[in-house]
């Protein structure tokens, strides 16, 4: 037997033929081996799947960009907003009439009356549950607010609109819902719409790949998508847009896993969070809480079921069911939708029809959840990434509650538009640009920041950025350095001609606006009508030190140009820096820090960071006090005449710079300090001076804001003055002024004029105070 | 009639003390040394120099809508939540700026929740927007002398305190 099997080994024919079984078992090993490692293969790449899906999933799922609110507005008996004003703060905020304010986020107008269903919403020191409000209006403003019991209420503050979020760069903005905050109309309905076996496939159905494959046979084009929700899913959270075969499997897998890995409600919660449904410029508008605040500006809970139709008809394709550009056809897809609700049995046939009746509803675009503010956003992004990272900007969710008031922004950015078209075609003059800061005068709050003239263009930031030669805007500098150095607002300066020594053999000699000489002129006049030569001599008694100093100590900025000529406005400023210039002169002598965040709060409530008012006292308060009064004047009298405002107890200066580049105003009223710049980008002349150019944009502005008269708590040093020789004098027999001045016994007088000379004065009669000492 | 004497007293007193405008130096550090605080910081020179005005009824310090947060503001603070107490004042200026009683009020906010600096810079602008109004003048002055008990004058406190209490010559009660 031995050699038999020898044979059987190494011998020839029937011997020499490998036996069947032995070829099998050969086959069944190498299947084993490869198949071995094609499932060590595969349950490595599910692993890794696993591994990147989860920590991607868990990642994002939560990812949530801050948000940032305007400020509240607030309601209160004596409040000057007016019915029209207030009506128009709901509708931005995305409250709805109704014909009885039954739910949060809707209101009813009868008569002065405005009952509104207030949403709940967490303040930054509250949580405010939503209540039912009565506000009664008069012409003036808010008479009284009740609750809806008929109770006195003595403030209440309206939910703000929220005005932008810090997504991350890669465009994705979103608002996060936990399932308890989803309508059960919209988790049913898209699986009706989009996957009707959600609650048992595995990952992927077979059933649904099958009808969209018939469905796309028989429609000879890709009319219908087989994808589940969960692989919607997985390809908006991972892959491309790409239609292959490899691409095809890898979403299987994925889907697969994730079904594997979290549960049926956490999948659907993350694809309500995160299907893609539009594009508004570089934002990306993910989820159905972002979704439904840029469609239709309320929230998602607030939706009527034609509305929760719409935004899932637009997943389909958001851009070719862009109800804004393509209303009919998004029209068409949201009814169909309706239909499949009614089938489901998700709304009753009364329902259908009375949705399928509704337009379709949707918002214009520029509305709340939007980056719509852009240049007031750059001072909120400036002052956040000071204590934040971008990282925790754009995912930890963080409520950031801002100065900005909308309708002052709105108004502003309106009036920039209309002004700059009419002077552009009055003037023949092109490319006007424009840039408007207003400040709260007594906290130094932003409430709104005009960059240029495009509103919601993201570009270059003329009120942040934008320096430019502020002209005679400097001049209260050197008035002052004056009052501090003990002189009067009466006193007299000649307006001649002056050459000033500079460095190296060189001189300076400045000229007047209007190349004319004025003679002696009181201090009130020469910075009332702007005197240039008036100016320059002063400022060389009051000295360049103190005047810089002045700026310092009033803008908390160091000069650039330390010259002769900084007195004139040669130094060039910012919008933004210029409001606190003047801000320091509005609050009665402090220096304001610019804020435009008064808080962050955590998704959880807890607040991270609270801004205080930031004041330094820069002035004596009756140093700022005069000169409020002089550039009271100056509105009356001076330069700033010509104002729709003038005599109404505001105050202002104008600017001009050389060749008219720079058209300046800055003003300010009890409550608002108001800067409006008007020139080019190029630099070019204009042909606009302050009051002609930038003065005509800021009253319109000021005259929708509404002026308050500007208050003077000590007045006992103030006298009626005459404008053109500082002389005191009675209102009735000459051209007068209020200012405050210092031991009026000792000053000159008009004679005939009202006032009685003391006795001291009445041998000499008047004299111009200090002449021949300066 | 000892009232009147004690004001005439007082009149004179003050136009006596009253300083002359002094220019200020240019490099003088503001940051660090307010004013009305530190003037007020050598006893001997007392009383400070406000305008004084004879005795005339005042306005309620606050509206209706500002005494709701003001006393939302007392709430909180009594329950130690000084966030929110500072909070209900912030809003109160937003409506009411002008209001120097609000401002001193925030300024003791501040104090409570710890934070010196921006007290000071408050009770500061209360003193400057009190003007006239003899109820104001109080609230402003007593938060200055609440600050200087925290940065630990306390004579400075004190003697602030003794002026502006109900029997001093400053309380709006005294006149």
């Amino acid at each position: 037997m031995p050699p038999r099997r020898n044979a059987n080994r190494y011998g020839t024919g029937r011997a020499r033929q490998p036996a069947p079984m032995g070829w099998l078992k050969r086959l069944f090993w190498l299947f084993a081996v490869v198949g071995l490692v094609l499932a060590a293969l595969a349950l490595g790449y599910l692993w890794y799947l696993d591994r990147t899906l989860t920590d991607v999933f868990e990642g994002r799922r939560w990812s949530l960009p801050a948000q940032v609110y305007a400020a509240p507005v607030e309601l209160y008996t004596g409040s000057p907003l007016t019915q029209r004003e207030f009506l128009a703060e709901l509708e931005r905020s995305g409250y709805m009439s109704a014909r009885s304010p039954r739910l949060p986020g809707s209101f009813t107008v009868t008569g002065e009356t405005v009952a509104v269903f207030l949403r709940e919403f967490r303040f930054d020191d509250e949580l405010r549950a939503a209540d039912r409000i009565e506000v009664q209006f008069r012409t003036h403003g808010i008479v009284d607010i009740t609750t809806g019991g008929g109770h006195a209420v003595p403030l209440v503050r309206l939910d703000p609109p929220l005005i932008g979020s810090f997504f991350p760069s890669h465009g994705e903005d979103r608002v996060v819902l936990n399932p308890e905050d989803v309508p059960p109309l919209l988790k049913e309905g898209l699986k009706a719409v989009e996957d009707k076996s959600f609650d048992t496939h595995i990952g992927f159905s077979i059933k649904g790949i099958s009808r969209a494959v018939w469905a796309n046979i028989t429609a000879g084009e890709v009319a219908q998508g087989g994808s589940t929700l969960t692989q919607q899913l997985v390809k908006s959270y991972f892959l491309d847009n790409s239609r292959t075969i490899k691409r095809k499997l890898h979403e299987l897998a994925m889907a697969i896993v994730l079904e594997a890995r979290f549960s049926k409600e956490d999948l659907l919660n993350a694809y309500i969070n995160e299907i893609f449904l539009g594009q508004s410029g570089n934002r990306a508008i993910h989820g159905f809480g972002l979704g439904a605040q840029f469609y239709f500006n309320r929230p998602l809970n607030e939706l009527a079921p034609h509305e929760i139709a719409t935004l899932i008809a637009i997943i389909r394709g958001p851009s070719y069911y862009d109800p804004f550009r393509f209303p009919d056809r998004a029209l068409e897809r949201r009814n169909r939708v309706l239909d499949t609700f009614l089938q489901d049995g998700l709304i009753d046939a009364t329902t259908a029809a009375e949705e399928i009746a509704e337009p379709l509803g949707v918002t214009r675009k520029q509305r709340r959840g939007g980056r719509y503010y852009p240049a007031f956003m750059d001072v909120v992004r400036a002052s956040l990434v000071q204590n934040y990272s971008r990282e925790d900007l754009a995912s930890k969710g963080l409520r950031v509650f801002s100065t900005l008031q909308p309708r002052l922004q709105e108004s502003i950015q309106r009036h920039i538009a209309e002004r700059l078209t009419t002077l552009e075609k009055n003037r023949k003059i092109e490319k006007l640009e424009a840039a408007v800061v207003i400040l709260d005068v007594q906290t130094g709050e932003l409430l709104a920041l005009a960059g240029g003239r495009e509103a919601g263009f993201e570009g270059f930031n003329r009120a942040t950025n934008g320096t430019r030669p502020v002209g005679s805007l400097m001049k209260p500098l050197v008035v002052l350095g004056a009052l501090e150095e003990g002189w009067q607002l009466v006193e007299v300066i000649d307006d001649a001609p002056i050459t000033v020594p500079l460095s190296r053999n060189k001189s300076w000699t400045p000229k007047n606006y209007d190349g004319k000489v004025h003679g002696p002129v009181p201090i009130v006049k020469m910075l009332g009508n702007s005197l240039n030569l008036g100016t320059v001599r002063l400022s060389q008694h009051v000295g360049m030190d103190r005047i810089l100093n002045l700026y310092g100590r009033m803008t908390g900025i160091k000069a650039t140009n330390p010259n002769p000529s900084f007195v004139l406005g040669a130094e060039s400023m910012s919008p933004l820096d210029v409001a606190r210039l003047y801000a320091s002169i509005a609050n009665g002598g402090f220096r304001t820090q610019v804020k435009a965040v008064t808080s962050v709060v955590t998704e959880e409530g807890e607040t991270l960071y609270q801004q205080p008012f930031e004041l330094e006292k820069a002035l004596e308060p009756a140093h700022a006090d005069a000169m409020t009064w002089v550039l009271q004047a100056g509105m009356t009298l001076g330069t700033g005449r010509g104002s729709r405002h003038a005599g109404k107890g505001v105050a202002g200066k104008t600017g001009t710079t050389n060749d008219f580049r720079d058209s300046w105003f800055a003003g300010f009223d009890a409550r608002k300090v108001g800067i409006v710049w008007i020139g080019r980008d190029d630099n070019k002349a204009t042909g606009l001076a302050g009051a002609n150019g930038a003065l005509t944009l800021w009253d319109p502005i000021f005259a929708d804001l509404g002026v308050e008269a500007i208050t003077h708590e000590d007045d006992s040093q103030v006298r009626y003055v005459e404008y053109n020789s500082g002389l005191l004098a009675a209102p009735h027999c000459a051209v007068t002024v209020r200012i405050p001045v210092t031991e009026p016994e000792t000053l000159p007088y008009k004679e005939g004029c009202g006032i009685e000379a003391p006795e001291s004065q009445s041998e000499e009669g008047w004299r111009w105070p200090f002449w021949d000492n300066r | 009639m000892n009232y009147l004497l004690l004001f005439v007293l007082f009149l004179l007193t003050g136009c006596m003390i009253a300083p002359s405008p002094q220019p200020q130096a240019p490099n003088r550090p503001q940051v660090t040394t307010p004013p009305p605080i530190t003037e007020r910081s050598t006893p001997e020179t007392a009383p400070p120099a406000l305008p004084v005005v004879p005795p005339q009824p005042t306005p309620p310090p606050l509206s209706e809508a500002t005494q709701a947060l003001v006393e939302g503001s007392q709430k909180a603070s009594l329950k130690g939540d000084h966030r929110n107490a500072i909070a209900a004042l912030e809003r109160a200026i937003r409506i009411d700026g002008r209001n120097a009683d609000l401002w001193a009020r925030l300024s003791v906010a501040y104090l409570r929740d710890g934070r010196v600096n921006p007290a000071r810079q408050y009770a500061n602008r209360a003193t400057a927007l009190a003007g006239n109004r003899p109820d104001w003048q109080r609230s402003a002055w007593l938060a200055v002398a609440a600050f200087e008990e925290q940065v630990g004058n306390h004579a400075e406190a004190e003697r602030i305190r003794a002026l502006y209490s109900p029997e001093g010559r400053y309380s709006p009660e005294g006149r």
